[in-house]
């Protein structure tokens, strides 16, 4: 991850984490960001922002990372967070079944609603944990490969499949980023007249 | 077993104060004074940001943890786990916070604190009730906070939390009793939840055994789940009871979030579709765009929705939001002056951030500056100041702004369950035409 060409200016894409409590949603950004894994991961609450950048050939992808809480009542905030976003990673645990049937409801529901060219992948977590497995690797793969959306089952505790995934999903990306989403086209501000801070070159943040 | 075998002659506790030079806490709570091995120094001494010193250590806790506490500090392991202003937890990971709370602790802090005791010391010698003065005591908590060690007391006092418990004396229990052999509705998650709750404090340890802590706020967020079917448990209340059961026994714990979520905040705050947050998110939204022109623009412009940033803060009222004590300010002034403080806190913050946040260029770095700076955010001083300096409040005005986004919250709940209801038809008709 640190191999990163400096010449090469980051390309931006929001990315938005979806499933059901407690499956690894924060573990997985957290070992992806920053390398780290605690075993009692505080829980979300709202979303949680974070970003990482990828080196891809001569580009370099910078996602920019919506991880949201899991709990049913959450559901109603996410539409805020998928809204616009260029990826998303569906999470489940591969101990707990329901936990794979929620996501393949959060898969349909970004189909249905979210940006027309979304790049989804589906994340069976903790398969470190596959002693207690629920959910057949195949089962999944099929339902993944059925639905035409990215799979892969990771591990944010020992880090297994955890950038390959973030790295699968920015070699899908288009580089060139066209907007095709309708709800970012809507989003598009038009700066006010004698509004000069609409572009300021980047500049360190706190 | 929960620590419930409530005495009522201890509410007298709070009747007899003037006669005492130091109040107790509250209900059952106990102020202890352990002398650890190091000379006794005050809380206004300043200390090593590696190893403070300590001397008095006071205790603020229920009788059941008391003897676990106890212990582990005559065994030297958490030292500091009462001390003001952090409560038990540990020093922040990152070297430049812990170089920031100190400097702020030994600058400020203690100074703050220590004028604080003096002046509450005086108003509660001169109180039996603080609500019998309750015009002075909102001034004082504007200009001071509240102190520490007062604050279980004030806070209950304020809300009339003592009184409600008194009039439901058993309540808590019954509740607990009464349901005990039914599955509650939000069991699982709960349980989910425990062990993610300040998994850094030795209240909430779970290694190496698990603690009282987290059997209490399990029975906590049950009972309320029992009590209010319809909120039952939303995640962010597991942090809330944590705080307060640093706070408090078990029974005032579960009474001051009755306090907090029946009185405090809207009644549909948490309920299933967050709606009171929804609305709440979006009465800030009018408000930044009235009282902070430039800075709701320029949000518009990086493509933010301030909800999206400031759903997780009102639900988590603060907790890790700001470092602990500045939270804890704005507990007091929540429980003095009720919900408005929610968009005071916000809005003071966002107009003392106002000129960094302009100086971000794009979406990322703003989110950015959004996540890091609160946490920085030690001098609650300024923090006060500018929530009562730079413009008014009126609590008609905030009515009629939360009337208003209701009516736009409720259609965008009912456009969304017709698109997810639309949805699910389509499926079902696919379904029966494939079979």
């Amino acid at each position: 991850m640190n191999d990163i060409n400096p010449s090469a200016k980051p390309v931006s894409f929001k990315l938005v984490l979806l499933g059901e409590s407690a499956v690894g949603k924060s573990s997985l950004v957290l070992r992806f960001v920053r390398g780290q894994f605690f075993e009692y991961q505080e829980s979300t609450i709202g979303a949680a922002f974070l970003t990482q950048t990828v080196p891809l050939g001569d580009a370099v992808i910078k996602f920019e990372i919506w991880d949201t809480a899991g709990q049913e009542r959450y559901k109603s905030l996410a539409p805020m967070y998928y809204r616009g976003a260029a990826a998303a990673i569906v999470v489940y645990d591969i101990t707990n079944y329901d936990s794979f049937l929620r996501a393949k409801q959060w898969v349909k529901e970004l189909q249905r609603q979210g940006n027309t060219n979304i790049v989804i992948a589906l994340a069976g977590n903790k398969s470190d944990l596959s002693d207690k497995r629920k959910v057949d690797f195949s089962e999944a793969s099929a339902y993944a490969e059925d639905n035409g959306i990215l799979f892969l089952e990771t591990s944010a505790k020992t880090a297994q499949n955890v950038n390959e995934i973030f790295v699968a999903i920015a070699r899908k990306l288009p580089k060139d980023r066209p907007i095709t989403d309708k709800n970012e086209i809507d989003n598009i501000i038009i700066p006010k007249v004698g509004d000069t801070r609409a572009e300021k070159p980047g500049k360190g943040c706190c | 077993m929960s620590n419930r075998g409530d005495k009522p002659s201890d509410f007298d506790a709070f009747e007899r104060l003037p006669e005492r030079k130091e109040p107790t806490i509250g209900l059952r709570s106990s102020v202890k004074n352990i002398s650890i091995s190091s000379p006794t120094s005050p809380i206004g001494s300043p200390a090593s940001p590696i190893s403070p010193p300590i001397g008095v250590v006071r205790v603020y806790s229920n009788s059941e943890s008391i003897d676990s506490l106890n212990q582990r500090m005559l065994q030297g392991n958490d030292k500091r786990f009462v001390e003001w202003p952090k409560l038990g937890f540990p020093d922040p990971e990152d070297p430049d916070l812990r170089r920031l709370e100190y400097a702020w602790k030994s600058k400020q802090g203690d100074k703050l604190e220590l004028e604080a005791e003096k002046v509450w010391q005086e108003f509660l010698l001169n109180s039996n009730k603080v609500n019998n003065r309750q015009k002075q005591c909102q001034q004082l908590i504007r200009k001071h906070g509240i102190p520490s060690k007062y604050r279980p007391r004030v806070w209950m006092e304020i809300r009339g939390v003592d009184k409600k418990m008194k009039e439901n004396e058993g309540y808590y229990d019954s509740i607990l009793d009464v349901h005990k052999n039914t599955p509650c509705v939000s069991a699982e998650q709960i349980q989910l939840d425990l062990h993610r709750t300040f998994p850094q404090h030795p209240l909430f340890f779970e290694n190496p055994v698990p603690t009282s802590g987290r059997s209490q706020m399990q029975r906590i967020l049950t009972a309320y789940s029992w009590r209010n079917p319809h909120v039952s448990y939303c995640q962010s209340l597991n942090y809330i009871v944590g705080i307060l059961l640093l706070h408090y026994s078990e029974e005032q714990s579960f009474w001051m979030l009755v306090s907090i979520l029946e009185e405090l905040l809207p009644a549909n705050f948490y309920n299933p579709q967050l709606k009171g947050v929804r609305v709440d998110s979006r009465v800030l939204d009018e408000m930044l765009k009235d009282r902070l022109p430039k800075l709701h623009q320029h949000f518009f412009n990086c493509h933010i929705e301030v909800q999206t940033f400031c759903t997780g803060w009102f639900m988590r009222l603060f907790v890790d939001i700001f470092p602990l004590e500045t939270t804890m300010r704005i507990w007091d002034l929540l429980f003095s002056e009720g919900s408005k403080v929610l968009f005071r806190t916000i809005l003071a913050f966002l107009k003392i951030s106002e000129n960094d946040l302009l100086g971000c260029s794009h979406m990322g770095e703003m989110l950015h500056y959004l996540n890091a700076a609160p946490i920085r955010q030690y001098d609650y001083n300024i923090l006060v100041k500018t929530c009562f300096s730079f413009y008014s409040l009126k609590r008609k005005n905030l009515e009629d702004a939360r009337d208003r986004c209701t009516k736009i919250v409720e259609a965008e709940i009912r456009e969304l369950q017709i698109r997810r209801d639309a949805a699910r038809q389509r499926m079902m008709s696919m379904n029966m035409t494939i079979a």
